[in-house]
């Protein structure tokens, strides 16, 4: 069918579906006047019984682990995706190998490299502080981790090619992301053994409002950081990598 | 409702759409992180200070590059 | 009208998840094609945080200053959606080296030129 018929079709049928969405939310509560009964009660409950100030964290980590358990799976398997698709894991590991080819980009000017320079610890530094209070304040494994990513985006953003392949070992970030999403799993099993039940709090919960409190929750935290920032790291010197294989076929 | 969550609903609307007519996707990178910043907004005047946290980190800086490095490699500028 | 008004924003959701769509069945380009996926996917997002929010209520993060159990939007939505936001990344990442592989052995990254058993 040819693009011009297929567009009509698509904008008939996308009406249609439009209306029906609008039409099914009519059944919904008046925007703003959302009053859940799970969540009411769990408002209610959650800093009593977990310790923890940040509910959407508690519900991530301890209320709907196992969910949590499985997103970071479909995590896991993406960037392991990622590198089956680039060959990176059957030692096409020439990283080393051959010149860093960056003649495609022009040079960095000094005042990004010194900008750059300048920013890259604040933000590391406040990935991990996002990362590890996830059970206080608004944050937690997956924000912090994607932080952490960002601050890696930085360094070949301002820093060029070479300076990300020498402040990334790939080999390193890929343990360290294995690792964390090992933990998970073990913490689950770990208090399986101890209490039965798989992914259940079990480790003293602390005071409220102190940095260690919550119990597995800050340690779930801390795996999901270590994961999400590993596994992000890894894709993108594997994207990267690729950009270098152009650069030796352009010669 | 007030005025603040209407501006920034439209303001998603719009540059949802704008992002979707951008041909050239060198372009479409640049409303796409537009489009993050307008959504972190939203969500945090819809009381989620989380969920904007992860969508400015995302969808501001993490994706732009991996689109920027993927049309380098894809040679379509 | 103000009952129209008070459903709006579910329409704007839907709105971006209908231009997504749009996006995808137009795109000449791999990788716009991806970028129209991620915005379907924020369209998810706004639909549900749109839900579970209240006009009087706080953040769902509790402190000195807002003390526990006094009343905050749905927890459980946020949970769900910080995830799938960064899950989403991944997976948008996954598609983009998919679309790297194949320029690398087509050569073209149209999709309408881009049929199955061509070859």
């Amino acid at each position: 069918m040819s693009p011009k018929i297929r567009a009509v079709v698509f904008v008939i049928s996308a009406i249609a579906t439009f209306v029906v969405l609008v039409d099914a939310s009519l059944g919904l509560d008046h925007f703003g006047s959302f009053t859940g009964a799970y969540s009411s009660m769990l408002l209610s409950v959650a800093t009593k019984e977990r310790h923890v100030l940040n509910v959407p964290s508690a519900v991530n980590f301890d209320y709907r682990g196992f969910d949590t358990l499985g997103e970071e799976y479909i995590f896991f398997a993406a960037v392991l995706g990622v590198l089956l698709i680039f060959g990176a894991l059957h030692g096409s590991s020439t990283e080393h190998a051959g010149p860093m080819e960056t003649r495609e980009m022009p040079r960095e000017t000094s005042a990004v490299v010194w900008i750059v320079a300048g920013l890259l610890p604040f933000l590391a530094a406040m990935a991990m502080d996002i990362g590890a209070h996830g059970q206080l304040t608004p944050g937690g494994g997956f924000q912090g981790g994607a932080v952490f990513a960002s601050a890696v985006a930085c360094i070949y953003l301002g820093l060029g090619l070479p300076a990300m392949f020498r402040v990334v070992r790939e080999h390193f970030v890929d343990v360290l992301e294995s690792l964390g999403a090992l933990s998970f799993v073990g913490i689950g099993v770990g208090t399986l053994i101890a209490t039965g039940a798989f992914l259940k709090n079990a480790l003293p919960l602390g005071k409220t409002g102190e940095t260690v409190s919550g119990g597995t929750i800050y340690v779930l935290s801390c795996a999901v950081f270590l994961e999400i920032a590993c596994g992000l790291a890894l894709l993108l010197v594997t994207f990267l990598k690729q950009m270098r294989k152009q650069g030796e076929d352009q010669q | 409702m007030s005025v603040l969550y209407a501006v920034l609903y439209l303001a998603a609307a719009f540059t949802g759409a704008a992002v979707v007519f951008q041909r050239r996707p060198i372009n479409q990178l640049f409303v796409f992180s537009l489009f993050g910043t307008v959504l972190t907004l939203l969500f945090f005047a819809l009381h989620a200070p989380d969920v904007a946290l992860s969508e400015l980190a995302v969808g501001t800086v993490l994706i732009p590059v991996i689109v920027l490095i993927a049309i380098m490699k894809t040679g379509r500028v | 009208m103000s009952s129209a008004l008070s459903y709006a924003p579910y329409a704007v959701a839907f709105w971006l998840f209908v231009v997504g769509g749009f996006g995808i069945t137009r795109s000449r380009n791999l990788i716009h094609c991806v970028l129209c996926l991620n915005v379907v996917q924020s369209s998810t997002y706004v639909l549900l945080l749109s839900i579970g929010f209240h006009l009087k209520a706080g953040a769902p993060i509790y402190s000195a200053s807002n003390p526990p159990g006094s009343l905050a939007v749905d927890p459980i939505l946020h949970a769900l959606t910080l995830t799938d936001i960064v899950v989403g990344a991944t997976v948008t990442a996954l598609l983009l080296a998919l679309a790297i592989q194949i320029y690398r052995r087509r050569g073209t990254i149209d999709p309408q030129h881009l049929r199955p058993m061509s070859e």
